[in-house]
């Protein structure tokens, strides 16, 4: 039994102890809410105003930790550039393709290509892996880098970096292949090609046409495609959405078998994104019985075969029976 | 008898005067007979790669400008199309260009660009950069006179053309905007493309309307002329139409200027100031030539085979008529075979 005394100085103690842990919680309370509301109206500060651009700098220190939030696996490289392409989702995935040639042509020069989403890993990867998207990504989960870089909310936004946080380049949206090349070439190698494609990397008639490795486009495993007597169009990958929204009606034209019964088989050059693909021929209603998708490049790097007057991007390859080229046409003069 | 034939001057000037005035008018109205000429154009060698060229213009000594917009630069060529050198390169910073619109060139061959960073930016011939200026809105075309002052399409300001000095100082304004009946689309409506003469005095082609115009130095109208024939007549039916799938009509190029997508009807006029002739091409892959009044002459039409629009032309210092196409580079065209 406790004396009332005790009991007192127990129920004094306690009631102390428990005011101070309410004045805790409250103090607690007080300051998320005091973050929260700082951290609102810094985002909304930051989110109001204009994206960095051409000659802004960002702390090359905080880009290192925004950075490594999002998963960036090592240390920034001086001197280097950073193409970063701003995607909130993945919808238009064929757009940031042309980063994985990039990469492969300049990773060697110092060029770093990074998909920057804060989306949600799963579906994000889902896609990647179904398209084969080699680039790698970084999930802003805490949306540093866009705030660091002032990245639009929900917009497609692109940019290239020096490593020493120099903005060189900025724009609204997935820029056009061949702007994003030169201004690449531009910065990282220091001088820009403005040759369309090499000489060495046209057809030649009479030459075999070499194998290729495709998958179907509906899906599959990687196959060779061997070309017989028959025609093959190749669809170079230089500007995949200008050349699907330009061509897809002779496309489906040579692809409807009343094309005077020839074996044809159409091949996207590896940078068309599959899934788009599918859909978008399947709006133009091409078969999809012979088109395939290339799983390498086709004469080089940047592809293809290319007709040498016309300089098109889409040409129909006739293969005699020893599996030689014997006529290279332009697509759009094919009959 | 008198008030019989008093009745009757009545009756017939009522059978006959609206016939008379629908005859008038018809004749007024009518579209004149212009001859046609098939037209075949062929691909210069310019021994320089060139993509989506979208302005040509003379310089001094007969040299040709070429706007190279696919590679971000002006390229220079001799009279006789060997290659001189190479202005600007890609780039967002000063003296570089980032997607360039169109460029003008004065007569001591500088040259000045705007691009879509909403920039006036000059070079001399040999490439040096000079500055610039950045101006507001919506631009897509410049042209500049003799007095060193940039005269810039911009209907957004409430005029056609607004004129500003070497410095970017805004001047003065020049032509009226024109309205449709409901109001709707008058900026991409009032969008025009500019020359300029050796006199200073100022051509326009309005590029959704296929309406000219010409102004003098002090920038009063002087004349307005309609492209006439059923072909334009069509696009522009087409430009105030709600067809969503226009590419049934012809050679198709669009625009999203001020995020309203346009249908182009002609394009960069080019006046012929030595033989008074005035060249307009037009949307359907034609080139619509009038006198310098804006009377119709001719137009010249591509080979039924041919798919192909040209976006600007000149008449070079040998006659030959040079064009630029939005898909093949730097053309010479020669007129043949009169339909």
């Amino acid at each position: 039994m406790i004396s009332l005394t005790r009991y007192n100085k127990i129920h004094r103690v306690l009631s102390l102890l428990l005011s101070l842990l309410g004045l805790a919680a409250f103090g607690l309370v007080a300051h998320d809410w005091y973050l929260s509301r700082s951290l609102t109206r810094t985002v909304a500060r930051i989110s109001a105003e204009a994206p960095l651009e051409y000659g802004d700098r960002v702390d090359p220190n905080a880009l290192q930790r925004a950075l490594d939030q999002a998963g960036y696996p090592g240390q920034l490289k001086s001197p280097g550039y950073l193409l970063l392409y701003f995607v909130p989702n993945f919808a238009h995935l064929k757009s940031i393709k042309y980063g994985e040639a990039l990469l492969e042509r300049h990773g060697g020069d110092g060029l770093q290509v990074f998909a920057v989403t804060n989306a949600e890993p799963g579906a994000i990867l889902a896609t990647a892996k179904s398209e084969s998207l080699s680039l790698p990504i970084l999930f802003d989960k805490n949306a540093l880098l866009k705030l660091l870089l002032r990245v639009p909310p929900n917009h497609e936004y692109s940019y290239l970096l020096a490593t020493t946080g120099e903005v060189v380049f900025s724009v609204d949206g997935i820029p056009q292949e061949d702007v994003i090349r030169q201004i690449v070439e531009k910065y990282v190698i220091g001088t820009i090609d403005y040759r369309r494609e090499p000489e060495e990397k046209l057809y030649k008639i009479g030459e075999l046409l070499p194998q290729i490795k495709v998958i179907h486009v509906t899906g599959g495993p990687v196959q060779t495609l061997l070309v017989r007597d028959a025609e093959i169009i190749l669809i170079s990958a230089r500007c995949t959405a200008c050349q699907l929204q330009k061509d897809i009606q002779r496309y489906r034209e040579l692809a409807t078998p009343s094309g005077a019964g020839r074996s044809r088989f159409l091949v996207f050059g590896q940078r068309f994104p599959q899934q788009e693909l599918v859909m978008d021929l399947t709006a133009a209603r091409v078969p999809l019985n012979n088109v395939y998708i290339a799983r390498e490049p086709l004469g080089g790097l940047a592809n293809e075969y290319r007709t040498k007057a016309a300089e098109e991007d889409s040409v129909v390859i006739g293969v005699d029976q020893d599996g030689r080229i014997k006529t290279v046409k332009p697509l759009s003069q094919s009959e | 008898m008198r008030l019989r034939l008093k009745t009757l001057s009545i009756l017939l000037t009522l059978i006959f005067a609206p016939t008379a005035i629908a005859a008038a008018w018809k004749k007024q109205t009518a579209v004149p007979s212009v001859p046609q000429m098939t037209l075949e154009a062929t691909l210069v060698n310019l021994g320089v790669s060139t993509d989506r060229v979208r302005r040509v213009l003379i310089g001094p000594n007969g040299s040709t400008y070429v706007l190279d917009a696919g590679n971000n630069r002006v390229v220079i060529f001799s009279a006789s199309w060997t290659f001189v050198r190479q202005i600007s390169e890609i780039g967002q910073g000063p003296g570089e260009l980032f997607d360039p619109y169109d460029m003008a060139v004065d007569r001591a061959g500088n040259v000045y660009v705007i691009d879509s960073k909403h920039r006036v930016q000059g070079f001399s011939s040999e490439g040096k950069f000079y500055g610039g200026f950045r101006y507001k809105g919506e631009c897509l075309a410049i042209a500049v006179n003799g007095r060193g002052e940039y005269l810039l399409s911009q209907p957004e300001s409430g005029s056609l053309i607004a004129v500003y000095g070497p410095n970017g100082d805004y001047r003065r304004s020049i032509g009226a905007l024109k309205t449709s009946a409901n109001g709707q689309l008058r900026n991409v409506a009032n969008r025009v493309h500019i020359f300029v003469t050796s006199k200073d005095d100022i051509y326009v082609s309005f590029d959704h309307l296929g309406v000219l115009q010409k102004y003098n130095d002090s920038g009063q109208l002087q004349w307005e002329q309609t492209i006439p024939g059923q072909q334009v007549e069509h696009l522009r039916d087409i430009f105030w139409s709600d067809a969503i799938d226009k590419s049934k009509s012809g050679i198709v190029l669009t625009t999203s200027y001020s995020h309203i997508p346009a249908f182009y009807v002609s394009f960069n006029l080019f006046l012929d100031e030595s033989r008074g002739r005035l060249y307009v091409p037009l949307n359907d892959g034609s080139i619509y030539v009038a006198d310098a009044r804006g009377n119709a002459v001719r137009f010249l039409q591509q080979p039924r085979s041919a798919v192909d629009f040209y976006n600007s032309l000149i008449v070079d210092n040998r006659g030959r008529l040079v064009a630029t196409s939005v898909w093949r580079g730097v053309l010479l065209i020669t007129p043949a075979r009169p339909a």
